[in-house]
């Protein structure tokens, strides 16, 4: 097969980027464990205020400067409404609906995760600037979805 | 051109039709175009990956 001298040159470039490409997101995906937010972990959605941890929603500290944050979402508000970490903290986030589909977002963070009935969902980030930090559902999920956020406090 | 009209022509001069050969044909503007097009992907993977990074 002949190729043009110009093939040969835009084929070497489209197949170096490529390989560019997925060698950046392998080894950010399985070394440095950068994932999306999805999760196998299931639950029955009919069921979440008597399965736990869902049954005793809220902050629970697992190490010196790791929590894990427990939290239902539910038309139109989360549930604990606030929580507070002191800086440097990082927290795992693990989200249910008990209702329809909503989301988990923290505006300026990569914590941005849709949470479907059904399906138990976790984020982790590391807050390292003091601050109240707004979380807001990007689901439409009825009427006062836009009234649907809960803030974190992140102290000194 | 109707298919009509292209079959009357190629009755009428069945071999005018000459081509060009492969290292002939200038393709300097499909390679322009091909690289500004490739840029312009690199620059929004790089931007897009950055900001991924630099929230983490």
């Amino acid at each position: 097969m002949h190729l043009h001298r110009y093939e040969k040159y835009w084929l070497i470039f489209g197949v170096g980027t490529l390989i560019i490409f997925l060698s950046v997101i392998g080894v950010s995906a399985f070394a440095m464990g950068n994932h999306p937010p999805s999760h196998t972990e299931t639950i029955d959605p009919q069921n979440v205020d008597e399965t736990p941890p869902f049954d005793n929603p809220g902050l629970e500290q697992i190490d010196e400067h790791t929590y894990v944050a427990t939290i239902k979402a539910m038309t139109f508000g989360y549930q604990p409404n606030e929580i507070e970490i002191p800086v440097g903290s990082t927290v795992i986030f693990q989200v249910t609906s008990q209702d329809v589909v909503h989301s988990f977002t923290i505006p300026g963070t990569n914590v941005n995760m849709m949470v479907t009935p059904g399906h138990i969902n976790k984020a982790e980030h590391t807050f390292t600037e003091p601050g109240s930090y707004l979380v807001l559902c990007n689901e439409y999920c009825g009427t006062g979805h836009h009234y649907m956020q809960m803030t974190i406090e992140v102290i000194e | 051109m109707s298919n009509l009209e292209y079959k009357k022509s190629k009755q009428k001069n069945p071999h005018t039709h000459t081509t060009k050969t492969h290292e002939d044909q200038s393709l300097k503007g499909t390679f322009v175009s091909v690289m500004l097009l490739g840029t312009f992907i690199v620059v929004a993977w790089v931007g897009i990956f950055y900001l991924f990074i630099s929230r983490l």
